[in-house]
């Protein structure tokens, strides 16, 4: 029988831990047939009052989902969102459409809701503004809801008789945020990101989730047994008894290494040999900052900040870079933040304008600083934001995808150009705020000996070295195997750069997928890196590792690794010695 | 004249249309000779008056005033937005 046996999916973590138990499965997909039927003028009141009941439901349910998230701070932003869907509910001219459809053509209120659901699809189709069209995933989110109220499959609450894993096509944050702890075990959906709104509420109700799963709800039966892993992002249907008590054990593994390492999180992480090597975090929304804090970390090593540009036509304004800037510095006061300026293409936001044609090749395009030298005023808009911010606490600017000298020159003298008017205002800010680049393209990784006379610091960023270097795109299914993080060139060019800046008298850090790494960590720290900053997740373990290591002996395998021909070498070469000197590391 | 940066989009809509549902006045909002309902979050959304974008607001009935009043002066303040 098909659904005993054992499957395995893998789909992106969105929320850390594990759960095991047995699935139901929520259908929040469409509902594509819907009873349509003449009506009697006899009837009419009634579908009038059984589709304002709907409305009354629907409205109580998204209430109910505002005052839910109302009790968790710092997602502020996602209750505006289902307060606009609350708005949408009680729309006058939704509500009169529906009323007239009824009487007029005497059809059932599901029949009338639906032409009335169209008539607002088609008129969203012609608005030329990709934003404001962007936003019929709204309407439809209402319109699914009251649908499903009036048909009577209510998805907005759900009702478990035990602890359960729900699986669903996909979780509004509306629907997130009406998960009962006290009865869901976790989450597994076909559609989202590691980012989504959904994503981020599931993290802060610490409940495990993976998303992304692309056909969990085809795949995956009401009441089967399931291991969801949202540390790894796997899920496992139908699992052997073996499988379940292995993973009983990682889960309580997981737990208590998490309470030991999170007791631990805030000690500082000093080597055998007596070095301090600071462990900061990444930061992707401002509203995550005091959990990435509570994780240990000592500073923000990378805020990026696409976020204010995404979902947007024009750019952000110097006061919404301001707030979201000062109060991430405020917060992580006395320690540093390390604000990235943009390091997208104008593409994300700009979908409007007709100048900027398709680009063949985006990553190797105009994005980041090649964007923003180019925009200077949405350049400059961003440095008086973050300069304006730097007062408050202690913070450093970041230039992503530096190629060569001449764009930190210009970027430095566009800085300048910034504190000048800044000055001349009487506005404060940091004077000697500390200016650093990213070494990310592999030439600027080459010339690093120049560059370093140039900035205060340097983070490598290893994702898109890796790439670059490798000449491989990851998302590409035939060449990611190609991605090696050990390869030979990859390891020459990360020891380049940190002698490079240590012969400059500056720091470096790295803040890539490989700075999180535990495997990474020995080689890392043989090779002089001074600061790590990695996500949220894998804050305590890295500063837990690095309390476990001699960097005296690390440097003194080092120089055996660049006899080392492939990156399969490096890694045996790594495993043994950690075996040999360090077995708990690898373990 | 729509101030804030995004334009009218749905956060703006929504406290559009809840302020004007606040009203008793029948309350209609031109834009480009199309008049939509003031009071109605999608209808709104539907002009998609941009930043910059002019749009007339005219309101009948008992507190008509008041409503245009109100109801400008959130447009004025670019919805609360830039301080």
């Amino acid at each position: 029988m098909s659904s005993e046996q054992i499957h395995i999916m893998q789909g992106i973590p969105a929320s850390a831990g594990i759960a095991i138990g047995h699935a139901v499965i929520i259908d929040t997909r469409k509902i594509e047939r819907y009873p349509k039927i003449r009506i009697t003028e006899e009837i009419i009141e009634d579908e009038i009052t059984r589709f304002d009941k709907a409305v009354e439901i629907s409205c109580t349910q998204v209430n109910n989902a505002i005052k839910k998230l109302g009790s968790h701070t710092g997602i502020r932003e996602h209750s505006l969102i289902l307060e606009s869907h609350l708005m949408m509910l009680k729309d006058p001219s939704l509500l009169e459409r529906v009323n007239t459809l009824i009487r007029s053509r005497l059809i059932n209120a599901e029949w009338a809701l639906k032409v009335s659901l169209q008539e607002i699809e088609i008129s969203f189709e012609s608005i030329e503004d990709e934003y404001i069209k962007s936003r019929v995933a709204d309407t439809s989110f209402v319109g699914e809801r009251l649908m499903r109220n009036l048909v009577g499959k209510e998805a907005g609450s759900f009702h478990l008789h035990e602890k359960s894993i729900v699986v669903a096509h996909d979780l509004s944050p509306a629907d997130t945020a009406m998960l009962n702890k006290d009865k869901v075990l976790g989450f597994a959906t076909d559609m989202g990101g590691r980012t989504s709104h959904t994503a981020i509420i599931a993290h802060s109700l610490e409940m495990p989730a993976v998303v992304g799963l692309e056909k969990a709800t085809l795949a995956i039966n009401p009441g089967d047994r399931l291991i969801l892993d949202g540390i790894t992002g796997t899920l496992i249907i139908n699992p052997s008894d073996p499988q379940v008590e292995e993973y009983r054990q990682r889960t309580e593994a997981y737990l208590s290494l998490e309470n030991r390492l999170r007791e631990r999180a805030k000690l500082p992480a000093i080597t055998k040999d007596n070095k301090t090597i600071k462990v900061k975090g990444n930061l992707e929304f401002k509203e995550e900052v005091n959990s990435v804090l509570e994780h240990g970390a000592e500073g923000i090593g990378l805020y990026r900040t696409e976020f204010l540009y995404l979902n947007r036509r024009i750019p952000p304004s110097e006061e919404d870079h301001f707030e979201a800037y000062k109060s991430v510095i405020e917060a992580v006061s006395p320690f540093n933040t390390t604000i990235r300026t943009l390091d997208v293409g104008g593409d994300k936001f700009h979908a409007s304008r007709k100048e900027i044609t398709k680009e063949a090749n985006p990553a190797l395009g105009l994005r980041a600083i090649r964007f923003c030298l180019k925009e200077t005023q949405i350049f400059k808009t961003q440095l008086r934001g973050i300069l304006r911010a730097s007062h408050y606490g202690r913070a450093s600017i970041m230039f992503p995808m530096i190629s060569g000298m001449e764009e930190i020159l210009r970027a430095k003298e566009i800085l300048e150009e910034v504190k000048q008017e800044l000055s001349k205002e009487g506005i404060p800010f940091d004077k000697e705020i500390p200016v650093g680049i990213m070494i990310e393209i592999p030439s600027a990784a080459i010339i690093a000996d120049l560059l370093a006379k140039e900035v205060d610091f340097f983070s490598i960023g290893t994702n898109d070295l890796i790439q670059y270097s490798l000449a491989i795109d990851r998302g590409n299914e035939y060449v990611n195997y190609l991605y090696e993080p050990l390869h030979p060139s990859v390891l020459r060019l990360i020891k380049h750069t940190i002698d490079a800046g240590h012969s400059q008298g500056i720091e470096v850090a790295m803040c890539g997928e490989m700075a999180g790494r535990e495997i990474y960590t020995p080689i890392l720290l043989g090779l002089g890196i001074d600061i790590l900053s990695t996500n949220i997740f894998a804050l305590p373990h890295i500063k837990e590792i690095i309390r476990k290591i001699n960097i005296s002996k690390c440097s003194s395998i080092i120089d055996h690794l660049f006899y080392l021909k492939t990156a399969k070498e490096v890694y045996d070469f790594m495993h043994n010695e950690l075996e040999k000197h360090a077995p708990d590391i690898i373990r | 004249m729509i101030k804030n940066e995004l334009g009218l989009h749905a956060r703006a809509a929504a406290m559009f249309a809840k302020k004007a549902s606040g009203f008793s006045s029948n309350i209609r909002v031109t834009k480009d000779h199309t008049p939509v309902d003031a009071k109605s979050i999608m209808e709104l959304l539907t002009i998609a008056a941009a930043r910059g974008s002019k749009i007339t607001i005219s309101a009948n009935g008992m507190d008509e005033k008041e409503a245009i009043r109100s109801l400008v002066s959130l447009v004025n303040n670019g919805f609360g937005e830039d301080k």
